[in-house]
């Protein structure tokens, strides 16, 4: 692989938690959510120790619910990760003057980084550089009624929703209410099923794609179009690679998804392995895509 | 707004004279009535039924005569037209950036338009004097979990933005299920200044206590809090402020529908509205009439500038009061003191009696101090209120309470036991049956 950025190779320096790694012959610098939180427990650093000491954060947000790790993150960092939403979007068919509507928390990163009214700090989010038009529910599931409002009267052509929202909403669902052109499903480190997918896609009449999503590194890639266990993560977001944890196995791959986080600099993430197995690849798609692809096995 | 971050107390707005509101209010809603005349349907076909054709320059008397929009009006537009846009979208010109939508009190939610033009002008202005009068200051960590689907939740995000405050944001929504998320942040982050509802302060005091917590340490940063959702009693404000050692509470808020708000200075007098951004009218919900400062009414929001979609004596079916005097505070805008929903009050021989009421009285006693309560019936003989707990009290306690409230609020009181599920009257509200979301 291409060596780190300069950027982030003086920036591992300066993050405590990289200091602290000491791993059981791991890949350097690789780390999970344990480590995390150990660096947070024994340094009292909320955020871990992935804070860059020579930034200066304008926004903290949880990493993610019932973790009790947070971004510490500036305004470029939020710029650039809403642009990387903007890619994602692109990739899912999203156009211009679209309406994109949301079944999830306003704190997820999918929702947050989609607008400047959703994200203190930030400039610009996937809408605005898009001129989307977004609206947004809560995650509750027990609002599904008000989700099928939104179908109703804003009729979006993408509803992006968490994957426990999908149920509550398929059951308020009558067959009058517009359905949107398509739907993206995320579930916060792991995936739905194929089967599910399908059966959601049946009983909803729509389109349904699943992004691959990890909040613990800000992490989220489009589905490629033919093949729904693949991703195209960003370029200019993300370095993904399929990490083998078993020197004795001898095969490169596949393994552990691990992301480094190229568009957040205030916290610094290198090599977090995902809860996802798979195959990095960067020949060309048969979608047509250059660029790296993660498959999912 | 450049001011606001060099450590103004005040931007020059905010201190006008009288005669300089009115005659820029008067201005404002010249331009606002003309427009909405000329290029909104809901308006136009609402006068024209009314026989209402606004001159040029609008006057108090022609303005009075201007048909008041009820929540069901636009309920009833944007059923016709099967869309979010019920024709009150005054846009400019330019795309919508952002769509919001209503609690749904009644039964459906409506929807709202903002554009970049109000983001960044008259409705990040009167959000940024909210933060401001609260003590909200650049630099400072602000905990805030404003919701997206809410319009006042995203004027937040840009009045903080502006402020140039650091948001702590947990994740999740300001429900039990996140309350963990919540302290944590408030542990870890340690913000000086929390933006949240008072269901939140009183689940984040009930998790202290589940985990065997110390409040003023957990607290020990925060300084502030502004507390939107309901009133503020003087007995809660007491308790939370000793609860967690804070400089003071301020209560806030406002609404969705007419998407307008605004907060409590030092004083606690009500809440300051930029009268340059919105006037507040109040009236009769019997009769209609317009009221004076100090009666109680519901009352009545017309936006005054465009770019969003815009209201005009829209009756926010809220009960509320302008608070007559000057506010030591400085501040020349009007105090509008808000206490419920007018579907959750009780008229009783004229008098609307709003579950703000009930709650500051029963606070006043001891025994009945923070209990949930419903306000069960209104028969003929007075109020009946039905207290969760009740059982539990001394005969003497309960005849204490009622007594109390009585005289509080002028009217016969009954206390009864009553189950009430939730933690307080807004959340009675909120859960209502029959799609009152």
């Amino acid at each position: 692989m291409d060596p780190l950025p300069t950027w982030l190779q003086a920036a591992i320096t300066r993050a405590p938690l990289y200091g602290n790694l000491l791993k059981r012959g791991w890949p350097t610098h690789c780390h999970e959510v344990d480590d995390l939180e150990t660096v947070a427990t024994n340094m009292d650093d909320p955020l871990g120790g992935r804070g860059d000491p020579a930034q200066s954060p304008v926004v903290y947000s949880q990493v993610a619910q019932d973790l009790a790790l947070y971004w510490g993150l500036d305004a470029a960092d939020l710029e650039r990760t809403a642009l990387t939403l903007a890619d994602s979007w692109r990739d899912l068919g999203i156009q211009s003057g679209d309406r994109v509507g949301f079944y999830d928390y306003s704190s997820s990163p999918l929702v947050a980084y989609a607008s400047r009214a959703f994200m203190p700090h930030l400039d610009r989010g996937a809408a605005d550089v898009l001129t989307c038009l977004p609206i947004c529910n809560d995650g509750l599931p027990e609002l599904a009624e008000r989700c099928a409002h939104i179908l109703e009267y804003v009729q979006p052509s993408t509803l992006f929703i968490e994957a426990d929202a999908v149920d509550p909403l398929l059951r308020v669902l009558d067959k009058a209410t517009p359905r949107p052109d398509r739907m993206v499903v995320t579930a916060d480190d792991r995936l739905v099923s194929t089967d599910k997918i399908n059966e959601w896609q049946q009983t909803m009449g729509t389109t349904v794609r699943q992004m691959l999503r990890c909040d613990t590194a800000l992490f989220f890639a489009p589905p490629c179009a033919y093949d729904p266990l693949t991703f195209h993560p960003s370029v200019t977001g993300f370095r993904v690679e399929a990490v083998d944890l078993d020197p004795a196995d001898g095969s490169p791959s596949p393994g552990r998804i691990a992301v480094t986080n190229l568009a957040v600099r205030s916290s610094v993430v290198v090599r977090y392995l995902t809860s996802f197995h798979g195959v990095v690849r960067s020949t060309q798609c048969r979608c047509g895509r250059n660029g790296p692809q993660v498959t999912i096995l | 707004m450049s001011d606001l971050r060099n450590g103004e107390y005040f931007d020059c707005g905010e201190i006008a004279t009288a005669d300089e509101l009115r005659s820029a209010r008067w201005q404002a809603v010249s331009e606002v009535v003309g427009a909405a005349f000329d290029d909104l349907p809901f308006y136009k076909n609402l006068w024209t039924t009314h026989g209402f054709h606004p001159s040029p320059a609008v006057t108090p008397d022609d303005f009075a005569r201007i048909p008041l929009v009820r929540k069901l009006d636009l309920v009833s537009a944007s059923r016709q037209r099967r869309s979010a846009f019920s024709g009150v979208e005054a846009m400019l010109g330019l795309n919508p950036s952002n769509l919001v939508m209503t609690s749904g009190t009644s039964g459906f939610h409506t929807f709202a338009a903002l554009t970049g033009h109000d983001l960044d002008g008259a409705g990040l202005l009167a959000q940024a004097r909210e933060l401001w009068t609260m003590k909200v200051r650049p630099g400072m960590r602000v905990l805030s979990i404003s919701p997206a689907w809410h319009a006042l939740g995203l004027y937040e995000t840009r009045a903080l933005t502006e402020i140039g405050a650091i948001p702590v944001m947990p994740s999740g929504t300001l429900t039990p299920r996140f309350v963990g998320d919540i302290l944590n942040a408030v542990d870890q982050l340690k913000p000086e200044h929390l933006l949240v509802t008072a269901r939140a302060i009183r689940m984040l005091l009930e998790e202290c206590d589940r985990r065997k917590l110390d409040a003023r340490e957990v607290f020990r940063n925060v300084r502030y809090i502004g507390c939107a959702g309901e009133p503020l009693s003087l007995p809660f404000r007491e308790h939370l402020r000793d609860r967690f050692e804070l400089e003071d509470v301020f209560e806030r808020g406002g609404s969705g529908d007419g998407m307008f708000g605004g907060a409590e200075c030092f004083a606690h007098r009500g809440h300051h509205v930029s009268a340059d951004v919105h006037f507040v009218e109040i009236v009769s919900p019997m009769t209609g009439e317009i009221l004076g400062e100090g009666e109680r009414g519901t009352a009545l929001v017309t936006n005054l500038t465009l770019g969003r979609s815009v209201y005009i004596r829209f009756d926010t079916e809220d009960v509320a009061e302008i608070v007559p005097g000057p506010c030591p505070c400085g501040r020349t805008h009007p105090v509008v003191e808000f206490y419920g929903r007018l579907a959750d009050s009780i008229v009783i021989a004229d008098r609307v009696l709003a579950p703000g009421d009930v709650r500051l009285a029963l606070d006043d006693v001891p025994a009945t101090r923070f209990l949930s309560f419903a306000m069960v019936s209104d028969g003929a003989e007075g109020l009946v209120i039905g207290l969760q707990g009740a059982e539990e009290l001394a005969p003497g306690e309960l005849s204490e309470s009622a007594t109390g409230t009585a005289t509080r609020l002028g009217v016969p009181v009954s206390i009864v036991p009553a189950g009430v599920e939730t933690t307080g009257w807004k959340e009675a509200r909120i859960k209502r049956p029959g799609g009152r979301g």
